[in-house]
């Protein structure tokens, strides 16, 4: 029993221990570097998202649930995900929403959805100055009536 | 040298009931089970997603691409039919290496697809020190079966819960380490925590969902920052202290949580495990609570019977 018990807590105890020896250095599952919140963050900030645009003009974010599932942070990944893969991809993910939002009857007065990175000073977006800083569009298509 | 191992073998092989470690089976794998029938739907989501997303970790690395639809569904309810077979202590040795290693597959896969949840990490490996334990020596269909006799305090009951100990505060002492590493003092010193909070309640906004109105209220306020950064760090550098003896134990358990509530004001992230206090069970002699609780129902019996109509 003590040799199992000295045996099973070094392999798993030294697994999970093993990024503060540097011995793992990259983020994974269940072991994990656990980075979240770590980094250096600065105010200016830049958000890829999917923005629905109205016939009105009217710009409302497309919900996380329309873009990968209810998570939102796995919606935010989705989105960066493609912008890394190229146009390619961020247009077949845009087209993607675009015909899921036709699908769920959601499209209203919708026209079209793009796929854009906008960058803020989170700390002044909460101060009042909402405005973005600068926009890209990296992606539209417009979302045609069932 | 000898008096080193002693003093080692002392504290790490110091006997516990049997009760405890099965009710932290019970406790944890009912957790567990409750998690995965909530998160049902978003665990197989991912088998929708299309297939330049994915992206494996950990074990979902022997996979070429994704799974077929159906079967990444279906792995979701054998891991949860495992898990009734695991919180029932039924054919433990089998079902409960089944348990473990579907949980460990579902969620590695779920977090395969570009983002790696990091309130997972901890239900799995503490499912994971489980099965390698005799956890369903008490309190188990198993038990009921061999009809063995009552099973008196052991080490080999007593290990397995410090190893559920250590892990904790080992997840924790990385989550400094990580922010030392990539952020140094400034994470103290510095307006890193409220950017952080900023950034993220911005991100949900504009991603559609929900943001933490405390969080985004506090954002102009710099000043408040400064201490939830000290008390953030003194939390997480200090899992250890919970070591040593079972009242620093609960002092750090009640900080833990707090801390856990705190992430969630600011940033409506929320670590269920943790929160609810699941994560922290170990650190507690579970067993006990079982006798104030039977006192409590056989009172109300009691009340009940009292206060019935008579005919």
């Amino acid at each position: 029993m003590r040799l199992r018990a000295y045996l099973i807590t070094t392999i798993v105890a030294g697994a999970v221990a093993a990024p503060l020896f540097g011995i793992v250095r990259s983020d994974s599952f269940p072991i994990s570097t656990y980075p979240m919140f770590a980094s250096a963050r600065a105010a200016d900030v830049s958000i890829s998202h999917v923005v629905a645009v109205r016939a009105d003009g009217e710009r409302r974010p497309v919900p996380p649930s329309a873009v990968a599932n209810a998570e939102v942070i796995q919606a935010f990944e989705t989105v960066r995900q493609a912008l890394r893969q190229g146009p390619e991809a961020t247009q077949a993910l845009c087209d993607r929403i675009a015909a899921g939002l036709v699908d769920r009857g959601g499209q209203g007065t919708t026209e079209r959805v793009e796929i854009v990175t906008d960058r803020f000073d989170a700390v002044a977006y909460f101060e009042g100055d909402t405005q973005a800083l600068a926009s890209t569009v990296h992606a539209q298509c417009e979302v045609r009536s069932s | 040298m000898n008096s080193l191992v002693r003093r080692l073998d002392g504290y790490w092989l110091a006997p516990a009931p049997a009760e405890r470690l099965a009710l932290l089976r019970i406790l944890i794998g009912g957790f567990a089970l409750v998690y995965i029938a909530i998160t049902a739907g978003n665990l197989m989501s991912v088998a929708t997603f299309d297939a330049r997303q994915f992206d494996p970790v950990g074990i979902s690395n022997v996979l070429g691409g994704p799974l077929a639809a159906s079967l990444a569904c279906g792995l979701v309810v054998a891991t949860f039919v495992a898990g009734l077979a695991f919180v029932a202590g039924w054919r433990f040795r089998f079902t409960g290496l089944l348990f473990a290693l579907l949980l460990l597959w579902i969620t590695s896969y779920r977090n395969s697809w570009g983002q790696i949840f990091h309130t997972e990490n901890l239900l799995v490996l503490h499912i994971l020190v489980l099965t390698l334990t005799p956890a369903a020596d008490v309190f188990s269909l198993d038990a009921r079966k061999s009809r063995a006799a009552p099973v008196a305090a052991d080490p080999r009951y007593g290990w397995p819960v410090r190893l559920l100990w250590l892990l904790t505060v080992i997840t924790y002492v990385i989550t400094a380490q990580a922010k030392l590493l990539d952020a140094g003092l400034e994470w103290i010193t510095g307006d890193v925590l409220r950017n952080h909070v900023a950034y993220d309640n911005l991100r949900k906004s504009q991603l559609g969902d929900p943001h933490s109105p405390l969080g985004a209220a506090l954002v102009p306020h710099a000043w408040i920052f400064y201490p939830l950064a000290v008390m953030s760090f003194i939390v997480e550098l200090g899992a250890p202290v919970a070591l040593w003896n079972r009242r620093l134990a609960r002092l750090w358990v009640s900080s833990a949580v707090l801390f856990h509530v705190g992430i969630f004001a600011l940033m409506a992230i929320i670590f269920p495990y943790q929160m609810l206090g699941f994560a922290y069970l170990p650190f507690f002699a579970v067993e006990r609570w079982r006798a104030p609780a039977r006192l409590e129902l056989g009172r109300l019996q009691r009340r009940r019977r009292r206060t019935a109509p008579q005919w």
